[in-house]
């Protein structure tokens, strides 16, 4: 069998906007292995949900279109499937967490109804079976099965999102993806929150992509970091690696732009400049235009991936291959 | 809830009293003397005031206003029309079920292939279907009602004599009408379902229901339609209660003997019995119509609801 359980191969997604052609994601390769939690990175916009909704594929069929690339998911490959196959793919085998709870629950169905749907699909059993499913779910993510006929409002944000991950964990996914699933909460709940997904996550030995731009959340909870940069992954590696030794300077300038209590600094150092216009990207190193090292070669060509150590690559001209 | 409906319903008799007194103010301080029109143009001054004796015309307006309000909602006596001599609401009931009739299939017809299409053109957004749609529906609103009315007349009536141009008898009595009323309604229904459509479309609990697994077929009609549908519901409620009172154009170009053209007649001839109950009949069903809609409302969408309960209770959810 195959070690990767989730393999992604030079993936490339473009939106149309009007008449300008958006380049989302471009070239992104990834694996990941059973059981692992990978944490993705980036500004927004970078493209980090649209590798999500790619491996779902629940990209708006209208405007993008995934132009290249390979996703393998233990051994399937899923851009070849049927939508009909996919169905049995999405919210089973693989299922998603999204950014906002608050608009992440339909409001006028029952939070027990919605979970219970995701059963109904996928295990084939009856409404009742799925109703027990569902109420050991709520309970499971701490919320009182009496609860099941209530409607979304009458929940708070960070119970809303716990119905969100009972309802992705509802089928015992392989692979979860987590689309920030702790931005719209407020500190304490988000605590809560990460800890409830790392205990689940134990308990199911679910490989997860956690999409982030908190450096902080990725520290408590991955193994693995990915950093994306205009739609490529400039750094990849094991979270040791990237926080002890940052080697792409965007890198180095995500930690350079945190605050840092011990230094006594007033201000923050944050990175000059904003990312390029994915409507039309730099030639070479999409981040040349900010970085303080940027040399002319930088301009002139793509950069290719170098392997720096055993588990950490980087797009970068100034690092050489170890 | 049903706490909720009896206020309601309270509010609609306080709205009753209310149309009563500004269409009684309105109507007696309107030019025009019911004697003059009533009575032949020989009729001598001292027969005019006979007249408005019996009527009680020569009585100060707070006596008048009184007599009317006690009469109408104490007795339930809607009084004698002045140029028929029959029980006014004899004579409406045997009216409003046609104009009530004539709304409802417009509204429902409006709704049946409005909201279809709307949803239509949402699915295939920017495509030639959603264009051609667009154009169409914008011809639809534009498009006076009246005009609309004499175009087909003279179409269908005169040019190719395949249907009566007034009158009841028959079920062709009622395609024109119905015709004129539905164009506009569909067209509007359309156009706010495709909007309100595209909306929902791009919610993220479509996404969340699409990455759960579910079958495109349920996420449009699972998830998308309940939503999608709840703004119309209310829209057409509001064309309801309208079209109920605006028959009154379909019904005088068609001569359709309903409220409205009963309405215009007795305004013509100062017909002040006839005139207040017909204004008060429409806006009992106006109300009622509201009423149901609300109610309807509640059920689709459960945060409605919850503020209903809650408000009856006396506390409202922040």
């Amino acid at each position: 069998m195959n070690e990767e359980f989730l393999d992604i191969q030079d993936l490339v997604v473009t939106y149309t906007s009007g008449k300008a052609i958006v380049h989302a994601v471009n070239g992104v390769s990834l694996q990941l292995r059973r059981g692992e939690i990978l944490g993705l990175v980036g500004e927004t916009g970078a493209g980090k949900t649209t590798i999500a909704k790619s491996i779902l594929r629940i990209l708006p069929d209208r405007s993008a279109r995934l132009a290249q690339g390979k996703i393998m998911l233990d051994g399937q490959d899923l851009l070849s499937l049927t939508e009909k196959e996919m169905l049995e793919i999405r919210g089973n085998k693989v299922s998603m967490i999204f950014q906002d709870p608050m608009t992440a629950l339909n409001p006028v169905m029952t939070v027990g109804g919605q979970i219970a749907e995701a059963v109904q699909l996928h295990e084939h059993v009856d409404l009742n079976q799925a109703k027990k499913k569902t109420c050991e779910m709520l309970e499971m993510v701490g919320i009182p099965a009496e609860r099941f006929n209530e409607y979304p409002h009458q929940f708070s944000g960070g119970m809303k999102q716990r119905v969100v991950i009972a309802m992705a964990l509802a089928c015992n996914p392989e692979l979860l993806l987590a689309d920030e699933p702790t931005s719209a909460l407020d500190v304490t709940i988000q605590a809560q929150v990460l800890e409830m997904i790392n205990e689940l996550k134990q308990r199911f030995n679910m490989a997860m992509i956690l999409i982030t731009h908190d450096l902080g959340v990725v520290a408590e909870t991955c193994q693995r970091v990915a950093i994306i940069y205009a739609g490529q992954i400039v750094e990849i590696g094991t979270k040791e690696e990237i926080f002890r030794h940052p080697a792409h300077p965007y890198t180095q300038g995500l930690f350079g732009s945190l605050p840092n209590m011990n230094s006594g600094a007033k201000r923050l150092h944050p990175i000059v400049g904003m990312p390029p216009d994915p409507t039309n990207l730099p030639k070479g190193c999409p981040f040349a235009p900010r970085c303080p090292h940027a040399t002319d070669q930088c301009r002139a060509a793509e950069i290719p991936m170098k392997t720096l150590t055993e588990d950490h690559s980087c797009r970068c001209l100034l690092q050489t291959e170890g | 809830m049903w706490k909720y409906i009896l206020k309601r319903v309270a509010w609609l008799l306080l709205v009753l009293v209310g149309t009563a007194f500004v269409i009684f103010t309105v109507m007696y301080f309107v030019p025009g003397d019911p004697a003059d029109i009533a009575l032949p143009a020989s009729a001598t001054f001292e027969e005019r005031q006979a007249f408005r004796n019996e009527l009680g015309l020569n009585d100060s307006y707070m006596v008048q206003l009184g007599r009317y309000l006690y009469k109408t909602f104490i007795k339930l006596d809607f009084g004698t029309s002045w140029t028929y001599n029959v029980p006014v609401m004899q004579e409406l009931f045997s009216r409003m079920p046609r104009t009530f009739m004539l709304s409802l299939i417009t509204i429902v017809l409006g709704a049946v292939i409005g909201i279809p299409l709307g949803i239509y053109a949402a699915l295939h957004q920017n495509r030639w279907q959603d264009h051609t749609m667009m154009v169409l529906a914008m011809v639809g609103v534009s498009m006076p009602e009246f005009w609309l009315a004499l175009m087909l007349v003279i179409l269908f009536c005169l040019r190719l004599q395949w249907l009566p141009a007034f009158g009841i008898g028959s079920v062709a009595n009622w395609v024109l009408p119905v015709i004129t009323g539905t164009v506009a309604g569909i067209a509007k229904n359309a156009r706010q379902m495709r909007s309100s459509t595209l909306e929902t479309v791009r919610s993220d609990y479509i996404s969340t229901a699409r990455a759960k697994g579910v079958p495109e077929r349920s996420v449009i009609y699972k998830h998308m339609l309940p939503n999608a549908l709840i703004p119309i519901i209310n829209i057409i409620g509001a064309q309801f209660g309208k079209s109920i009172g605006g028959t009154v154009v379909l019904e005088s170009v068609f001569t359709f003997p309903g409220v409205g053209l009963f309405l215009l007649n007795s305004i013509n001839t100062r017909d002040l019995p006839a005139i207040r109950s017909s204004v008060l009949i429409l806006a009992f069903f106006t109300a009622v119509v509201m009423l149901i809609v609300d109610i309807i409302y509640a059920c689709i969408d459960p945060r409605i609801k919850a503020q209903y309960v809650a408000s009856g209770k006396g506390r409202r959810k922040a």
